[in-house]
């Protein structure tokens, strides 16, 4: 094991139980907790009720005349009209380009980052690594308001200054269109990307690599041949997990590809839910969404046929080792100004576009003559708003329990996966990603309908019903981040303890977490700022006692000033950049 | 002279039935004002689900407890219109409690009634000045209407380029320069004045502007404001925020102006239905009417005092009655989705 290793070294109290082994908890629940089967259980009826339900509620309100599950009548209508229509299937390729296109560049630009800061020696790293987490401190949708503003063809700031030079942007490229969604849905991928992909690269045991270099490799067929098919797990969880998610994705297309013509599934979607003059058509969306599942399925083939074979990829062994670093030499310039290039594009420059919103009365390009109109009302209305304060502490705890569940529930779902050795464990990974295919707006019904149901919970109208809410549909890429660390732990370390008489508890706390602290950390950080950001979930679940941040955000934008909107967002984003750069810090200590 | 034959007296035979039906209905159903008024005196004030700016509407429920002291407590929740219905009617089948009033078009609120999730209101007792335009049926009446408008960019638009009728919103001078709200809404309105053909004539048009198209219509008359586009057709009240914000625009109301109907309805499963009927009926005289307008620029043109009702005064309008909406429902919805698509160049 490392020199490094954060395994707490601290001495426990001792009792013995009936064979003699030490033990610190009771020893009923010390023989329960021995039980892979019992924690099975557990977790796996836990995760029915969480991700079963919601997916139900979908699929039985896809059969229903109005497409609300607890309707009336059943209909094969919906699935005739949407897949029986060219239209809708042509929404499905554009969708496909859209997702695609944005998580081809991610990934790639994601693993170029992290290759970076993980394996070579750049310098600032610790202040990179921060800075490339950054972008999640912004809603997409103000990350696309904020990029609309650089770049709208005749009032862009970025298209105002180039103008003189170059002529009309749009000439060269217009924000407008697919190419300007799939780049800023790029920006908004490549951080949870990089969070995903960077535990896994860094747990690369460079004797591998050392070991083909001795063979005769060069440095391309090391990454071709021994690097890629050890991340392929890492790799595999991104891609699915992006995929799905640009193809549910609305923030960005809204403001980038409508106005470009560009027609996708989700904007499809929201035209069904949102029709002037009659009853929403939740059925034909219900029905839109299912093939989702066609790719959530495929993408758990692929993973399961991938991850069979686990202890291959497992890097962090008893054999000690000391992750090496690549020296740049000349090349280093050229990296730190790749990494700046990345900043400047995704949270410098939006972030810029966004406080010159929230100073000015009206959306405008920048000149002296609005300059002489800004003024600091927004953020003076932002403070005298006592809903914001109690906004502010409402999606704080939120965001609390949410992590905290998360870290308990994904770490519990990776060990049963990829430990347990039972036969059916696959079945807690396929309820793991079940929420990915699963709309926020049906998760929400089902909460509804789950909270009025239990009535006694007293949950509806409460902050933990909309922290139950992320829970789940944060539980994909939880699982997946946990799972994707705890693969490259191999399982002789925990079976070592084992043998030298730790109990399985003893095991996880003393052994398994401390390896596992980056990618807790890493997780954490995550779903902190999403948890903050998220909209969908909290909207159906409001009551007047739970409001968050997310929806007076949109509210103020919805509804006509944009000017609070982006005075909020510039604020959101302060917070959670020093948040996310404290964690970072943090992470960075408890590195193995 | 007008010459009735069968069809008529059978129409008008069909309507006073209907109407002495509603009547009688109300009668055996909808309380007295006496008996609302000290029904919300024991409720426990009022919930409106809606999607305005939240300072907007609890200064407008500010206000409402200003004329009705005894309510004690008013909650504004901000909803999204997407998420709005499927959170009333899933509350509503679990049996509630949901928001006790609801704003929203009158299809919609038909729906509501016939899944058996609003209540009945005698809104002459109440104090509303009845018709069948304003108080169509006991179970909705117009809270509001959302007319549409031309709204320009001064500095691009200028003089005898300012348009004046619809036809020169779609002038080819405009390509590349204009935009739109995503759904084409604006082009259903306007066919009880203009037709159909001549509503699907005007969409084409304005699609082969390649408009720049935006999913909401504030972002839409920000554009104008800003001068990403020259000009829009956008909603009336978007377009008056953007004056009093002294953006470089000009307001331009155009013949004939399509005047969609808001209806406000009480639902069964709300907890304080009486205060709710109040609260409507509020709306629907002229000092709810107008406090509504000043907060939120949307004015009930078929209420007298009304900003609205001035300024549309001698205008040529075009809107659906609420039976109209609810018989042509599917229709209109189909006409949307048609000249949406239309729109975006399918």
């Amino acid at each position: 094991m490392s020199a490094r290793s954060s395994v707490d070294p601290s001495p426990m109290p001792r009792r013995t139980d009936r064979r003699g082994r030490t033990a610190v908890l009771p020893p009923r629940i010390d023989h329960a907790l021995r039980t892979p089967r019992l924690i099975a259980g557990i977790v796996g009826g836990l995760l029915v009720l969480l991700t079963v339900v919601p997916l139900a509620l979908l699929l039985v309100g896809s059969f229903r005349p109005d497409g609300l599950p607890l309707a009336a009548g059943w209909t094969f209508a919906h699935y005739i009209d949407v897949w029986g229509s060219a239209y809708d299937w042509w929404l499905v390729v554009n969708t496909l380009i859209f997702a695609g296109g944005s998580t081809c560049l991610a990934v790639g630009i994601a693993t170029a980052l992290s290759w970076l800061l993980e394996r070579t020696d750049l310098p600032g790293r610790g202040l990179f690594r921060a800075m490339i987490l950054m972008p999640m401190a912004t809603p997409p949708l103000l990350l696309a308001i904020g990029w609309a503003l650089v770049l709208a063809p005749r009032i862009g700031i970025v298209s105002v200054a180039v103008q003189p030079l170059i002529g009309p942007i749009d000439r060269w490229f217009n924000i407008y269109g697919m190419p300007g969604a799939i780049f800023v849905q790029t920006l908004a991928y490549v951080p949870t990307s990089v969070l995903m992909l960077s535990p896994a690269i860094r747990a690369l045991d460079p004797a591998l690599e050392e070991a083909a270099v001795v063979a005769g490799a060069n440095r391309w067929q090391v990454m071709r041949r021994v690097g890629l098919p050890i991340l392929r797990p890492a790799l595999l969880s991104v891609v699915t997990i992006l995929m799905i998610v640009g193809m549910l994705a609305f923030d960005v297309p809204a403001v980038i590809a409508i106005p470009g013509h560009v027609n996708l599934m989700s904007i499809e979607i929201f035209r069904l839910m949102t029709p002037p003059s009659s009853f929403p058509d939740y059925g034909a969306a219900a029905a839109m969404n299912t093939v989702l599942f066609a790719f959530l399925i495929a993408g758990l083939i692929f993973y399961r046929r991938t991850i069979r074979h686990a202890a291959r990829f497992a890097t962090v062994s008893g054999k000690g080792y000391k992750p090496a670093q690549v020296p740049l030499g000349a090349w280093r310039g050229a990296a730190v100004a790749l990494m700046l290039l990345y900043f400047v594009l995704a949270v410098l420059l939006p972030f810029v576009a966004l406080l010159w919103a929230s100073v000015i009365p009206y959306f405008a390009g920048f000149s002296l003559h609005m300059l002489q109109r800004a003024s600091l009302s927004a953020y003076a209305n932002l403070v005298a708003n006592s809903r914001l304060r109690e906004a502010v502490i409402n999606s704080a705890l939120i965001a609390a329990a949410t992590a905290a569940s998360l870290i308990v529930l994904s770490f519990l779902s990776a060990w049963i996966v990829l430990r347990s050795k039972l036969r059916r464990a696959w079945l807690i990974d396929v309820l793991c990603m079940i929420p990915l295919g699963v709309p926020p707006l049906m998760i929400g019904i089902a909460l509804v309908v789950v909270a009025f149901s239990a009535r006694f919970l007293a949950l509806y109208g409460t902050i933990w019903v909309i922290a139950l809410g992320h829970v789940i549909v944060f539980l994909p890429i939880a699982s997946r981040m946990m799972q994707a660390g705890l693969i490259q732990i191999s399982a002789e370390l925990e079976e070592a303890a084992g043998m030298a008489g730790a109990t399985l508890f003893q095991t996880l706390r003393r052994i398994t977490m401390p390896l596992l602290s980056a990618t807790t950390i890493a997780l954490t950080i995550w779903v902190l700022v999403h948890s903050i950001r998220e909209f969908s979930i909290a909207v159906m679940l409001q009551s007047g006692r739970n409001s968050v941040l997310s929806t007076i955000l949109y509210s103020y934008w919805d509804t006509g000033s944009p000017e609070r909107a982006a005075a909020l967002a510039v604020l959101l984003m302060i917070a959670l950049l020093a948040l996310v750069g404290i964690l970072s810090l943090t992470r960075r200590r408890l590195e193995i | 002279m007008t010459i009735y034959n069968r069809r008529h007296i059978l129409h008008a035979l069909a309507a006073a039935t209907a109407l002495s039906g509603t009547v009688t209905h109300a009668r055996a159903s909808a309380p007295s004002r006496e008996e609302v008024i000290d029904a919300a005196k024991s409720e426990s004030g009022l919930v409106w689900y809606d999607h305005y700016d939240a300072g907007a509407a609890r200064s407008i429920l500010e206000n409402f407890q200003r004329a009705y002291p005894f309510v004690k407590k008013v909650d504004f929740i901000d909803v999204p219109s997407a998420q709005k219905t499927a959170k009333v009617v899933q509350e509503s089948m679990a049996g509630g409690p949901t928001t006790d009033v609801l704003l929203h078009g009158t299809a919609v609120t038909e729906s509501l009634h016939q899944r058996g999730f609003l209540l009945e209101t005698d809104w002459a007792a109440l104090g509303v000045a009845t018709s069948p335009v304003l108080t169509p049926s006991p179970y909705m009446i117009v809270a509001t209407t959302a007319p549409y408008a031309a709204l320009c960019n001064t500095s691009l638009v200028k003089g005898a380029d300012v348009p004046q009728s619809w036809s020169d919103m779609v002038d080819p001078k405009w390509q590349g320069r204009t935009g739109h709200w995503m759904r084409a809404a604006f082009f259903v309105e306007i066919i009880p004045a203009i037709g159909e053909s001549a509503a699907r004539d005007l969409a084409k048009r304005l699609a082969a502007l390649r408009p720049r198209l935006f999913d909401g219509q504030f972002p839409l008359a920000e554009a104008v404001g800003s001068g990403e586009i020259a000009l829009a057709i956008t909603a009336y009240d978007s377009a008056v925020r953007m004056v009093e914000k002294s953006a470089p625009v000009k307001l331009v109301l155009i013949d004939p102006t399509p005047v969609p109907l808001i209806v406000g309805s009480v639902l069964k499963y709300s907890k304080n239905p009486n205060t709710a009927r109040l609260f409507l009926a509020w709306l629907g005289r002229p000092e709810g009417a107008i406090m509504f307008e000043k907060f939120t620029k949307r004015g009930n043109y078929f209420v007298d005092g009304t900003e609205i009702s001035k300024v549309l005064k001698g205008h040529k309008l075009s809107y659906y009655t609420a039976a109209e909406s609810i018989a042509q429902a599917s229709k209109q919805n189909a006409l949307e989705t048609e000249f949406s698509r239309t729109l975006t160049g399918r």
